[in-house]
């Protein structure tokens, strides 16, 4: 390693700035986290908030006595772990040939892709095509909706370009068909921009509000954003109408984001070994 | 069809040594076209079928008669949006918040990806990666809240920065806080990217970089940056595409009569004067508007990349 | 051939999907039960939809329903069964849309008055008239005035609020609210001149008035929407409303009256007696403030005069136990006039409406007309309050309700709000105090004279929206001087006002004619 004076200077200012980054980055989690464990008043006071004032579990209660949040935990999962697997599977099915570039029309075929990017019919004609498809009321809508995006088949497909073409080849002089080659010797190559689009399908799922809220009307079927979305306008209602209830509504708000944050944030740490420079190349090599 | 049959039957020699080469050549690639074969299904099915609603642009769209039944107005609504004084305004907003964003915000995150793989001890990493993507998990309403209560008047954070009115209310620095609190926002969350092309770039470079005595300023410069050039190269191109979508969220939550003139785009005013009003067809062509621009954009992008020697979309 | 296999293959994959995802999908009325059907009658489930966030209404309809059900069978209304759904918020316009383009409308849902227009406009809605005629306990608790805005081209499509005759039951429940005791500290009396309120606000500012030796308290604080209607009002306008010029009505903001309110408000501003910060405040900072103790004075509804009667006015009660917010009367301007805006009597809850597709609508009106009997056989009580004795109890001395069960819990029972149908403002159960200051605001009201939304109001919506508050508030904070307000009436009639004025005399012409 090199132990230069510039590059140690340069290691510790860097350190320092993402230090600082760092701090400036948590503040804003960490304050929903602060408001979420502090009693209604003082959640209602605003301010800052490093830290809880007047620690308190009401507004976590207040949630969690919810008849339907399991329910939705349960339909959020579904939707976010088969979505963002059948995502992937379609996403990189489409992206392998597009990035080959002897495909016959590959232009006109990334040119097709890429169209849906920039035009869209809309929301009207999405919902009757999805009526005329059977999917309304049903959890399957979000995730077809989400099933291939323009964009992610576009990254995915440049992200396989930039792979060294001789491993395909020996593998193609052994005999190998082209579709044994993809899963077999391309796919465990891509796993830094799989982890990173399973990251963005998932994301992109588990926060889903409006397909869920526009596609699904059964009480059954409410999904995570839909129900603490509904919590949240409640709170607000019932004070508007002079109906105030014993939590605040600014605590309990903190208290469903945090609840809903955690989830989703717990799957990065578990992505990041994929993004561990150079592993993969190596592994194959060897 | 049967027509065309006969001809096969007639002549059932000949032409196969003619259609020899595309024979060939669907032999050799048939396998990848039955992968391709699903993603494009959907795509007809799921994006393509539904953009015969795009015609709400040119009709007077009545949820009754549906997008077929409705009638047809020609270019009335793109006639009505090109008279309003306020689209010219919103357009040039979003055109200079746009660039500004693009400017700014595009290279943050490939300088902070470069930034983090510079830190060797992993751990550190790690937290520092994960606290830097928090933010964009937030709502602009919660953040625009936090924004509001650090910027009032009384606020500490104005004296220390030295400025006598919060920047929400000054339309000389309200797109500078548009720009830096998106930053805030968006900006660990678009490393992600591009660690995963760092993560993808082979080990043996570095290894013959450090060999020839490159130093770290050296092998970012001359193996990372070269390397990742493509995703960085195809990320702009299609972030052109979306040139005059800047933001809603934000700046709907953040703008007020004060800040109006430097901060109504063209996403704000369509909601106001289409979407809240039920005017389906307005809002359709102003949105349709929006793509032909950033379809041409993009393809302006994507030519110049390739004259830059990129690979470019295709 | 492969390629056909493989089309066909891929066609036979999708279709499976999509045939087994819908089939959990059909599942969605409750069945008629052993209530509703009796002898060759049979039950028809109307689907309700409101825009209401009440998270605890359960999927099956709760104890409510089935309570409901045997009442209405006692009163001799049979066959008929409910389903409500749930949505909530700015979307809820966007999924009514959908439903109606996709011609799966429900059957009475909740509608806003300028979705209304439309859809009366396209045919999605059918007029109520037959069936009110044989509804009297609804033309009862509806007043007269209230059908106005429903009303398109001679008839009724859309079921308004009604509400009940006590006098606190008035729509207008909004007027400057005041900290009693920072008055009390600093020996003032209520202001009732707008000479007097300056002087008020003055103190509030330079005098300490919550005696904690820190110059941090702000007089007349606002938001982002606030635009000072008590103000106006003691110049005889409010800017948002139609009044009468001349047998001709016109918008209070291009009335003369704007520059004086408006040199005032600038004047105060400037003094520091309006918070600095009104323009980018939303409601959650202005509470801050005043939960805080450092708002003085604001805009707010009677409910917070009442230390229960929001979760603001709840949560400065328990920070500062000797607080007291207080309804004022409507300040005197120069002139002599005052008055707080009127309340829209319609805009209590939402509307509405019947779909053109309805089944049965005479059955249905039965049951609507059943829920407004305030009377003991009638269901007004049940529906809104649950059972008497386990949910409420009822004074008669006082004409006050008690509720024992909180309004989430009524909600999980099935009760109130989500299945009020016709809504009947009812505030028997709000405390003396908000009674009293509901009396207060009421007392002086400067009226609007047209409430209806107009076409050309849906073609520039930006006239109010936009234009007229950038005016607004860059005059108060001084960015523009008063004399600009000039152009904004020029630009006002230029940007479409004129068609908006013209529109609107004429409609209120043709409703005043009857």
């Amino acid at each position: 390693m090199d132990k230069s004076i510039g590059s140690r200077f340069f290691s510790a200012a860097n350190h320092t700035f993402l230090v600082l980054l760092g701090v400036m980055m948590m503040y804003p989690l960490w304050r929903e986290i602060s408001l979420s464990f502090s009693s209604k008043e003082e959640a209602l006071r605003g301010g800052l908030f490093l830290w809880p004032k007047h620690f308190t579990l009401d507004a976590y209660r207040s949630i969690l006595k919810s008849d339907y949040i399991w329910t939705a935990y349960g339909n959020s999962l579904f939707i976010t772990i088969v979505g963002t697997v059948l995502a992937l599977f379609f996403t990189s099915c489409t992206a392998y040939p597009l990035a080959k570039r002897t495909l016959p029309f590959k232009k006109v075929f990334v040119s097709f892709v890429l169209f849906t990017m920039i035009f869209s019919g809309g929301l009207i004609p999405t919902y009757l095509v999805m009526k005329e498809l059977h999917l309304i009321n049903s959890l399957w809508a979000v995730i077809v909706l989400h099933l291939v995006s323009a964009f992610n088949v576009i990254i995915m497909m440049n992200f396989i370009r930039t792979l060294p073409e001789e491993l395909e080849e020996s593998a193609m002089m052994d005999g190998a068909n082209p579709i044994r080659i993809f899963f077999v010797i391309i796919l465990p190559l891509c796993k830094p921009v799989l982890a990173t689009l399973a990251l963005w399908i998932a994301v992109g799922l588990w926060n889903n509000f409006f397909h869920s809220f526009i596609y699904l009307n059964d009480k059954s079927l409410m999904t995570l954003p839909v129900l603490l979305r509904l919590i949240i306008a409640g709170q607000k209602e019932a004070d508007q109408l002079g109906e105030a209830i014993e939590t605040s509504s600014e605590s309990v708000i903190a208290a469903t984001i945090v609840i809903s944050l955690l989830p989703i944030l717990s799957v990065y740490p578990f992505l990041q070994k994929y993004f561990i420079k150079g592993t993969l190349l190596g592994s194959v090599k060897a | 069809m049967s027509a065309t049959d006969s001809t096969f039957a007639a002549k059932p020699q000949k032409p196969l040594v003619r259609r020899h080469p595309m024979l060939k050549e669907w032999n050799k690639h048939k396998y990848y076209f039955v992968l391709l074969f699903p993603g494009l299904l959907y795509f007809l099915l799921i994006h393509y079928w539904p953009m015969y609603g795009i015609t709400i642009a040119f009709k007077d769209f009545k949820l009754m008669e549906g997008i077929t039944g409705s009638n047809w107005v020609g270019l009335k609504w793109f006639k009505i949006l090109f008279a309003a004084p306020d689209f010219w305004t919103a357009l040039s907003n979003t055109i200079i918040i746009s660039f500004y964003k693009l400017v700014f915000n595009f290279p943050a995150p490939i300088l902070l990806a470069l930034l983090l793989n510079e830190v060797y001890h992993s751990g550190f990493k790690r937290i520092i990666q994960t606290v830097v993507y928090f933010p964009h998990f937030l709502s602009w309403v919660i953040l625009g809240g936090i924004l509001i209560s650090l910027f009032s008047t009384d606020s500490g954070l104005l004296k220390l920065l030295g400025l006598s009115i919060s920047p929400l209310m000054d339309p000389g620095k309200f797109r500078a806080l548009l720009v830096l609190s998106e930053l805030w926002k968006e900006v660990g969350w678009g490393t992600i990217i591009y660690l995963a092309a760092i993560a993808g770039i082979n080990p043996d470079l570095y290894d013959a970089g450090k060999i020839d005595g490159a130093s770290r300023l050296q092998l970012i410069r001359y193996i990372t940056l070269p390397s990742i050039a493509s995703t960085i190269v195809v990320l702009l191109i299609l972030r052109t595409g979306h040139i005059l979508h800047v933001g809603f969220d934000q700046i709907f939550i953040l703008y007020n009569p004060l800040v109006y003139s430097v901060s109504d785009v063209l996403d704000t005013y369509v909601y106001r004067v289409g979407i809240t009003m039920g005017r389906y067809s307005f809002a359709t062509a102003a949105g349709l508007f929006q793509s032909v621009v950033g379809l041409i954009l993009l393809l302006f992008t994507n030519r110049v990349a390739k004259r830059l020697g990129e690979e470019g979309l295709w | 051939m492969k390629t056909k296999w493989t089309l066909f293959g891929g066609v036979l994959a999708l279709a499976s999907l999509t045939a087994a995802a819908g089939c959990g999908s059909d599942a969605d009325a409750p069945k008629a039960d052993a209530n509703g059907t009796k002898g060759e009658e049979k039950t028809i489930t109307y689907q309700f939809m409101r825009n209401l966030s009440a998270e605890t209404y359960p999927a099956d309809g709760g104890e409510a329903r089935t309570e409901i059900l045997s009442r209405l069978e006692k009163a001799g209304i049979r066959g008929f069964d409910y389903k409500v759904t749930l949505a909530s918020g700015d979307d809820y316009n966007t999924k009514l849309n959908l439903l109606a383009t996709s011609g799966t409308l429900p059957d009475f849902f909740d509608i806003d008055a300028k979705t209304l227009a439309r859809f009366v406009d396209q045919g999605l809605i059918q007029p109520l008239d037959d069936y009110l005629k044989q509804a009297p306990n609804l033309m009862k608790v509806v007043p007269k005035s209230n059908w106005d805005q429903v009303t398109f081209n001679g008839k009724i499509y859309a079921l308004p609020n009604g509400k009940r005759p006590e006098p606190f039951n008035l729509p207008s429940v909004t007027g400057l609210v005041v900290r009693q005791d920072w008055l009390d500290n600093l020996g003032m009396k209520q202001p009732t001149t707008l000479d007097e309120l300056h002087e008020v606000l003055k103190a509030f500012v330079t005098k300490d008035p919550d005696k904690n030796g820190k110059n941090d308290t702000v007089g007349l604080t606002g938001m982002k929407d606030s635009s000072f209607q008590p103000i106006f009002g003691a110049y005889g306008i409010i800017p948002t409303f139609w009044l009468e010029r001349d047998g001709q009505i016109k918008k209070g903001l291009v009335l003369p009256e704007m520059k004086e309110a408006l040199t005032l408000l600038q004047q105060w501003y400037k003094e520091g007696l309006i918070d600095h910060d009104f323009p980018i405040m939303e409601t959650k900072q202005m509470e801050e403030k005043i939960v805080n103790s450092i708002a003085g004075m604001f805009e707010g509804s009677s409910f917070y005069t009442e230390k229960s009667g929001n979760s603001a006015s709840l949560a400065l009660n328990k920070l500062n136990p000797k607080s007291q917010l207080n309804m004022l009367e409507a300040p005197i301007g120069p002139g002599g006039k005052r008055g707080y805006p009127e309340g829209n009597a319609v805009a209590a809850a939402p509307l509405r409406a019947l779909s053109a597709k309805a089944p049965n609508p005479a059955k249905l009106f039965e049951y609507l007309n059943w829920t407004a009997d305030t009377e003991d056989t009638g269901g007004s009580m049940l529906v809104s309050f649950g059972k008497e004795g386990t949910d409420y109890t009822f004074d008669k001395a006082t004409n006050s309700i008690d509720l024992i069960t909180p309004y989430a819990d009524l909600y999980k029972k099935g009760f109130s709000n989500p299945i009020r149908m016709v809504y009947i403002t009812d505030r028997r159960s709000a405390k003396p105090e908000i009674r009293h200051s509901v009396d207060i605001v009421n007392k002086t009201l400067i009226i609007n004279q047209l409430w209806n939304s107009l076409p050309a109001e849906v073609d520039y919506p930006d006239l109010e929206k936009k234009l007229w508050r950038e005016y607004l508030v860059k005059i108060v904070t001084g960015v523009w001087s008063v004399d600009k307000y000039d152009e904004f009436i020029q630009k006002y009639y230029a940007q479409g006002g004129k068609e908006v004025e013209k529109q609107a005399n004429e409609l209120w012409k043709s409703l005043n004619k009857k």
